[in-house]
């Protein structure tokens, strides 16, 4: 892959990555700490965590206000949780390019929007680049600069005000825009933030 | 080094059993089997790879009569090439079968153990492999016990350096790739270690229960435990506890060790099932 990213031609850039939830195996017995320490350390986390260890992972979570999830399993977290932790795991990467793989699933509507803003900020704060495949079209409008339809080829590219309101895309896209100004997205009842 | 342990263990075990050289070496041999399967289980269990180790440990009737067939006598060279095989097939085909993983597996079972029997019961020559089934722990050469202290070292020495990897690409595959580890070698050597392990062991313990002494620790520590230092060290733990309580009542019960030893640790999983039950109801 090259790419001109970090201002290097032909360097593959550092990539932070935040799987989708779906990818993940949440019955595993691991503890957000155990994966802080997987992406900041190569010390064995099967042996235990070491205090200095522990400390560490909890000022990378502090950051992302997710320091009293430390010793939680990941399938306690709620949507929103887990995807704050991911976030703090990527980001960990120091990364020049943030790619977020469907950040909405299992997340309520404030909760969405509160992490797209966390989202925003990082970028101006790191001066990264940030990719968010997503459906929620109309929840990330407001967020990106850009916007890339994708339905087998790329259907349309542009800013979101212009991509959004081509008529030929609404039409394609069909209900799944109209909605825009209503409701965009269900908040799930289990979600608790 | 063997002179060693029988003097200590005169030390440890009760006196009716110290008496005898192989209660010593079969001790010895769970002391050191016990923590590789409590550490190995641990991602069998969380990788769902339950099924495929049951056909792994299936496989070694293969690995014998191909042995016959060519005339080894010892037949745990054969016996580690085709599991060794077999594991590898099976990671490809896991990259680009479209077929269920559940059904790849249950024709490789078939396979496996048809071909073994097979040629295995030519002229009705069966019945003396049938140790093969059930396994004797007892019977545990100290050679057999020094090929398993070097797989003691090798697996201890693998975990520490690819452990974080295997663990990481078992919660997601995705994220591991992100994070520039090369899933397809972590997760392939992995099965390949484990394919050795078990062909080495099944002599002790038997084709019709190894599984179950790789699943059973892991999968009770998995009911009860919230990090991965405490899932790998309960499984450990489990593993030692049922294996020494089960080796010792197989003995005074005279019954197969392997067997006993199976049971304890499936009391072990009760126990566990029922307090992450009763844990789980009290969170709510």
């Amino acid at each position: 892959m090259e790419s001109r990213i970090g201002g290097v031609e032909g360097r593959k850039p550092r990539i932070g990555y935040v799987p989708q939830r779906l990818h993940l195996d949440l019955d595993s017995p691991i503890n957000v700490t155990d994966l802080v320490v997987l992406a900041i350390s190569k010390r064995p986390v099967w042996l235990g965590v070491s205090r200095r260890l522990s400390e560490e992972a909890q000022r990378v979570l502090s950051v992302f206000s997710a320091g009293r999830l430390a010793k939680k399993r990941i399938g306690e977290l709620s949507g929103g949780e887990l995807q704050r932790v991911l976030l703090a795991i990527a980001m960990t990467a120091e990364p020049e390019l943030l790619l977020l793989d469907e950040p909405g699933s299992g997340v309520d509507i404030q909760g969405l929007s509160m992490f797209y803003q966390l989202v925003r900020s990082l970028r101006e704060q790191h001066d990264i680049a940030v990719i968010i495949v997503t459906h929620d079209l109309a929840g990330i409008s407001t967020y990106v600069d850009r916007i890339i339809l994708l339905n087998h080829s790329v259907v349309a590219e542009g800013e979101p005000g212009d991509v959004l309101s081509d008529e030929k895309i609404l039409h394609t896209f069909g209900p799944s825009l109209w909605n825009i100004s209503a409701l965009p997205t269900l908040p799930s009842p289990k979600e608790k933030l | 080094m063997i002179a060693l342990w029988y003097k200590l263990a005169d030390y440890v075990l009760p006196f009716d059993l110290a008496r005898y050289i192989f209660i010593k070496n079969a001790l010895l041999a769970v002391l050191l089997v016990a923590p590789i399967f409590g550490v190995l289980g641990t991602m069998v269990v969380s990788n769902r790879m339950v099924f495929f180790t049951d056909v792994l440990g299936h496989s070694a009737l293969t690995g014998i009569a191909v042995g016959i067939l060519c005339g080894i006598h010892d037949p745990t060279i054969p016996m580690i090439t085709i599991a060794v095989a077999l594991a590898v097939l099976v990671n490809i085909l896991k990259g680009i079968t479209h077929a269920s993983m559940d059904t790849v597996l249950g024709v490789l079972l078939a396979f496996m153990i048809a071909l073994g029997i097979t040629i295995l019961s030519r002229r009705g020559g069966f019945v003396k492999f049938t140790i093969y089934l059930i396994g004797d722990i007892l019977a545990v050469t100290p050679q057999q016990i020094a090929w398993i202290a070097a797989l003691f070292v090798i697996v201890f020495v693998y975990w520490c350096f690819a452990g974080n990897a295997l663990i990481l690409t078992s919660i997601s595959g995705s994220l591991a790739r992100s994070r520039r580890i090369r899933t397809f070698l972590v997760e392939t050597s992995f099965t390949i270690l484990l394919a050795v392990v078990v062909m080495v062991a099944i002599r002790l313990v038997g084709i019709l229960i190894i599984n179950s002494l790789l699943v059973l620790p892991a999968a009770t520590s998995r009911n009860v435990a919230r990090s991965v230092g405490s899932y790998t060290a309960l499984s450990i733990a489990i593993s030692l506890l049922s294996g020494i309580t089960g080796l010792f009542a197989s003995y005074y019960w005279g019954t197969a060790s392997g067997a006993t030893i199976v049971l304890f640790a499936v009391g072990c999983y009760a126990i566990s099932a029922l307090t992450g039950r009763l844990r789980q109801k009290s969170f709510i």
